[in-house]
């Protein structure tokens, strides 16, 4: 719990829950409008009471268990008052609003709450503790959480309400960060003063992760110095003093030994030339003047050179080029939204695609009016997809997280055990599978779960653009894909491997090695990946109180070292994990298929369980045969969209995204399963253009 | 007049009470009225400390005791990768047998190591240094520096003030020199690295301006941009007072340190920086920029271990690329003629010597009747509890001071009644402990461990108590 600074302002409780408030209004609006509960102007009046609503909701739902004697967790919930407002009982309730946010309780064996009588509980909480003055993290809003929404509520039948995202404000990530740097003040030594925070199974570039604080700003102020040294720079040539390489002539003309006092002119040419090239805009007539009034106070202050490059600084720091802003601009829609301004959808569909800022094409096309439609925004969307020339690290990026293969070179393996192992080769044979997939872009998922192509030990060199064996030293490595000794490398790829081993991205070794031990394969997180990445369930974090060990006995196979796990306390989480990652015994370790283990014929069997799809549960003898199983399956490919529309938002998909989910799916299905045709319909969906209009949700926090 | 260079020199010379004079006399003065200066060190460095690898010869490590060990250090040899600290031995206490199941993880606990909470929860609440440098303040309550292996700047790793509140850790000694020091440097040098004010507060402005604009979560993002504008305007002021004193605590910092080498086959420079930034923690200290100073090998949640070359270790005969993974898992496997666990003691008696390069520095300063090093503690510990992959039923601490008198350690072997056993304490009740010696009259630290609940977790460790 945390009381923020800006709570304690006189105006802030309402800004502070307005769109968490609006956000979850959407969520119980969308709810309640599809069960004809009350129109969407009617909160105020039916926002439920704790004694008419809430009290007996938890009398119901968890006093059963939560109650005076001996109860569950030591949280005990039938004396619990509903005076949230004066700090009662605080960490409860916080307890209870988690819980019923991600629907973990009451257990799923328990009659379960109606699913508007839980959203309207949950309603009254967040108005109670923005009341107190708390703010409460929304755990669906957190990288990992995403498949608590329920699937079959995202993709119901019938028409979904419009989608809109929440305005917002979003750090850059790094890789725009050093990328812009380098373009307009190219050769500085800069250093990297932020990251990425690494991602284990979730993306990791999502909105609501990333501020810039105190020590980003000493960084951040060290390379802003090395870039306006740069920009403006005399140096001595021959006698004569010059102009440095990298300083234009614009801001030249202000430190010139020769002018000792620069125009006002020229201070607005400089101005321009800044802004033209870090924020990529013209300034405003206010901004100019205070800029030039603040170039002027400094030169007085600190002199002509340093002058100049507080000013160079004051736009290199200017929060527009750190953070992106999605605000919209307009008025507000039937729906209460606003569609992004066109400069906002420019930097948008760039920072989607690339790690570079919108191209002039764009820039121009949203000066002239000509991005504000969903037409022109698709023109520019497909421009950039099919323009080869433009890179677009973000394409393969969103594979590597969404498979999570690259982990293979961090996975310890003793040498002795395999001197061929190279996992830096097997990652990169399996982004070159990736693309060569996404190139033909047909089927793409299904061909990603179930081809038996592949590439080994394939480059492509840098200088002659020609296929080249990798890392030609270590002859071995084509070992993982079980090829002979004798096998004799071949430039045209990818090659066919048999269908009865391979099955696409999670019988490549690289994935295989990712998701093993140090020793061993590891059943349980490639159980955990299926049965979040496929079919969307989710597993809760493994309870503090077990302590996870398989027994270390090396005559056991794998398989009988996991029995331990079939008590009936793990297997409420095991039965998720362990019947889709065993199949995957077909390999060892370092991703070989295999026949036998520890001498004795391996045993692959496994099921595909707990989908909510009945003809999806059925047993599987072995991973390919599941994996070709998985990929006929029509809730696989939605939760495969799911991921993508994580990825390419940034964010977790909530119930007011329904309708731009089931947009992008119908584009995938009807385009023969292109990744194009996805990834357009997300970048020009509803929830990519359009944002909540904050008066709006003023309005409705206010009632 | 000395030159920085000289007076560093110097003062690991043991020459520190000369040059130093002018400004102890004023620590003196500034002492005289008021209760004994308390400063913290904490060392965090990440594989683990593998608790027989720090025991000393002549004290039996007995299987899951059940009572406590409560021994002194007399005369004890400290083993090879403490032997270091060996001057130190009569300031020394060793903590053993207290765990830390509650954070426990894989390689590495990042943040709970210091929060005792599930590591998966990162930045979860206040960490223990956190909490301290909350009671002892200063100008910059916390300074936290690192070294890692990695081509990073900074990383948020192991220390937080709250729930998503991580504070960094510098990882460039050349950049954290300047960030600390740069008020002291001389008026030339100065000027490039100062920040106008003015272009603080237009910038602070700035923010200010695009703020207004949003509302909710959006506006308390740059609320944090706009507070790093802020303090950093705010501090230049009051650093600015302070410049002869920064100036005469500045250390010299080799400007090639500020590059990290990510190849296997030359040096890595690691220990070279991670030399750098205790002589960096040490001046913070000494100029009375802080109290609490974090410095992490390598620490944070997705991180491993110090890889280096042997011949960064000293005379090992022959040369090679040492990762620490490898060295984790392969223990029996051979690194450059070495075991993989005799690395990993190599590797950690070079922190060790850093380490004690810091206590002779702060040993150096007089302070009061004694030295600075009288009123400083050294908390070294792993964020990676007793090895590679720990289960954590035990969490080993070195410790060295006391804090001015204010806990009971030094000259001690203590070791704790196994986990689960009747009188077996967490890391929590430690934590508790030292955030109670500087004021903070909390009863308990972290989150409780569920397995445990027979026993009690609260309160500081009793044998520490004054």
């Amino acid at each position: 719990m945390t009381i923020s600074k800006e709570m304690k302002s006189d105006r802030a409780p309402h800004r502070r829950v307005s769109i968490f408030a609006f956000w979850r209004l959407g969520f119980v609006c969308h709810i309640l409008l599809a069960i004809g509960y009350f129109s969407p102007t009617a909160n105020a009046q039916t926002t439920p009471a704790f004694d008419t609503l809430v009290k007996p909701f938890l009398k119901k739902h968890c006093v059963g268990c939560h109650g005076a004697d001996d109860p569950e967790g030591d949280i005990s919930l039938h004396a619990i008052t509903g005076h949230l407002s004066k700090g009662t009982g605080i960490k409860s309730w916080e307890k209870i609003y988690h819980q019923l946010t991600l629907a973990s309780m009451p257990p799923k064996d328990e009659e379960q709450p109606d699913v508007h009588v839980r959203a309207l509980v949950l309603q009254w909480l967040e108005q109670e503790f923005a009341k107190a003055g708390i703010q409460i993290e929304n755990k669906l809003a957190r990288p990992g959480f995403g498949n608590y929404v329920k699937h079959e509520l995202l993709f119901a039948d019938g028409k979904a309400s419009p989608s809109f995202s929440p305005p917002r404000v979003w750090r850059i990530r790094p890789a725009v960060y050093e990328a812009s740097l380098q373009q307009f003040a190219k050769g500085g030594k800069y250093v990297k003063p932020f990251t990425l925070k690494s991602g284990g199974h979730t993306f990791r570039d999502y909105d609501n992760q990333y501020v810039i604080a105190g020590a980003d700003l000493a960084q951040l102020m060290a390379n802003t110095k090395v870039a306006a040294r740069l920009l403006a720079q005399i140096v001595e040539d021959k006698g004569t003093l010059k102009r440095g390489s990298r300083t234009p002539e614009e801001l030249f003309q202000l430190i010139d030994p020769e002018n000792k006092q620069p125009s006002d002119e020229q201070l607005q040419a400089a101005i321009n030339w800044l802004y033209h090239h870090v924020l990529l805009r013209d300034p405003t007539d206010e901004e100019a003047q205070r800029m030039i009034a603040f170039a002027k106070a400094s030169m007085t202050s600190d002199g002509q050179l340093l002058g100049v490059r507080n000013m160079v600084s004051a736009v290199l720091l200017h929060p527009e080029s750190l953070y992106r802003s999605e605000q919209g601009t307009g008025q507000a829609d039937e729906h209460g939204r606003v569609i992004l301004a066109p400069r906002e959808l420019a930097f948008a569909i760039a920072y989607s695609l690339t790690d570079t800022r919108p191209d002039d094409a764009m820039l121009e096309a949203a000066d002239n009016g000509k991005l504000a439609t969903r037409e022109e925004v698709q023109t520019h969307v497909e421009r950039i997809i099919e323009d080869n020339k433009i890179a677009k690290p973000r394409i393969l990026g969103f594979f590597r997280e969404y498979f999570e293969y690259g982990g293979a070179v961090d996975v310890f393996k003793d040498i002795a055990l395999n001197r061929n192992h190279s996992p830096d080769v097997l990652v990169s044979d399996t982004d070159q599978l990736i693309m060569h997939i996404y190139q033909q872009d047909k089927n793409v998922l299904r061909e990603l779960l179930t081809t038996n192509e592949s590439f080994v030990q394939h480059k492509i060199d840098s200088k002659t653009k020609k296929s080249a064996r990798a890392q030609a030293k270590s002859l071995g490595a084509h070992f993982a894909y079980n090829l002979p000794p004798d096998w004799k490398w071949v430039p045209d790829q990818p090659i066919e491997l048999p269908g009865s081993q391979r099955a696409g991205i999670l019988t490549q070794p690289s994935w295989l090695v990712a998701k093993s031990g140090n020793f061993d394969n590891d059943a349980i997180r490639r159980g955990l990946w299926v049965r979040g990445k496929l079919l969307g369930g989710s597993i809760p974090d493994i309870p503090i109180t077990v302590d996870a060990q398989l027994p270390n006995d090396e005559t056991l196979t794998l398989r009988e070292k996991m029995k331990v796990t079939t008590e009936a306390y793990c297997w409420k989480c095991h039965q998720n994990t362990n019947p889709v990652g065993l199949p995957f015994e077909m390999f060892d370790h370092f991703g070989r298929w295999r026949t036998k283990e520890l001498g004795k014929p391996v045993v692959t069997a496994g099921a595909i369980n707990n989908s909510g799809i009945k003809s999806l549960n059925v047993e599987v003898p072995d991973a390919v045969r599941m994996l070709h199983k998985l990929a006929d399956s029509p809730r696989v490919r939605q939760v495969f969209v799911r991921h993508a529309f994580r990825y390419f938002m940034g964010r977790n998909e909530t119930l007011n995204d329904a309708a731009t989910l089931r947009r992008a799916d119908n584009a995938y299905v009807e385009s023969g399963g292109s990744m194009k045709a996805l990834i357009a319909s997300l970048l020009t969906s509803d929830s990519f253009m359009y944002r909540e209009h904050v008066a709006a949700s003023h309005h409705k926090s206010e009632n | 007049m000395i030159n920085r260079r000289t007076f560093f020199r110097g003062t690991t010379l043991g020459l520190g009470g000369l040059y130093f004079a002018p400004f102890l006399r004023q620590l003196d003065a500034a002492t005289a009225n008021s209760p004994s200066p308390a400063r913290v060190l904490f060392f965090v460095q990440a594989n683990g400390i593998y608790p027989a690898e720090i025991q000393p010869q002549g004290i039996d490590r007995t299987k899951d005791p059940a009572t406590l060990e409560d021994l002194s250090l007399d005369g004890v040899k400290l083993p090879f990768s403490l032997e270091p600290l060996q001057p130190y031995a009569n300031k020394m206490t060793l903590l053993h047998g207290l765990s830390g199941r509650i954070a426990r993880g894989s390689h590495s606990m990042g943040f709970a190591a210091l929060g005792c909470w599930p590591c998966g929860k990162k930045a979860y609440g206040e960490t223990v240094d956190a909490g301290m440098a909350r009671q002892l303040g200063g100008i910059y309550p916390h300074v936290g520096l690192g070294v890692s292996n990695k081509e990073m700047a900074l990383t948020y790793n192991v220390t937080s003030v709250g729930r998503g509140k991580a504070l960094p850790t510098v990882l460039n000694p050349v950049l954290a020199h300047q960030q600390f020091f740069a008020a002291g440097a001389a008026s030339d040098s100065r000027k490039s690295f100062d920040v106008d004010t003015c272009l603080l507060d237009f910038l602070a402005d700035d923010v200010k301006r695009m703020q207004s604009r949003l509302d909710g979560s959006d506006r308390q993002k740059l609320e944090r941009y706009l507070e790093a504008f802020e303090s950093m305007s705010g501090r230049q002021s009051k650093l600015a007072k302070m410049a002869d004193q920064i100036a005469k605590a500045t250390p010299s910092v080799d400007p090639k340190l500020g590059t990290v080498s990510s190849s296997k086959t030359g040096p890595t420079g690691v220990f070279d920086r991670l030399e750098a930034q205790f002589d960096i923690a040490a001046g913070t200290l000494i100029a009375g920029l802080t109290n609490v100073v974090t410095v992490s090998a390598a620490a944070g949640l997705d991180r491993i271990g110090l890889s280096c070359m042997a011949s960064e270790l000293g005379s090992i005969g022959k040369d090679g690329y040492i990762g620490a993974h490898a060295i984790g898992h392969g223990k029996f496997q051979h690194f450059a003629g070495l075991l993989g666990s005799e690395c990993h003691a190599h590797i950690r008696r070079k922190c060790m010597e850093k380490l004690a390069k810091f206590i002779k520095t702060l040993e150096s300063v007089p302070e009061g009747n004694g030295t600075m090093m009288d009123n400083t503690l050294v908390v070294y510990l792993s964020d990676s509890a007793e090895g590679h992959h720990p289960i954590c039923h035990e969490w080993p601490f070195v410790v060295i001071g006391d804090l001015g008198g204010r806990l009971k350690l030094g000259n001690r072997y203590l070791r704790y009644p196994w986990y689960g056993k009747p009188g077996h304490r967490t890391m929590a009740s430690f934590y508790t402990s030292l955030l109670n010696a500087v004021g903070d009259p909390r009863k308990d630290f972290g989150i409780a461990d569920s397995a445990i609940k027979d026993l009690d977790q609260t309160g500081p460790l009793a044998e520490l108590i004054v």
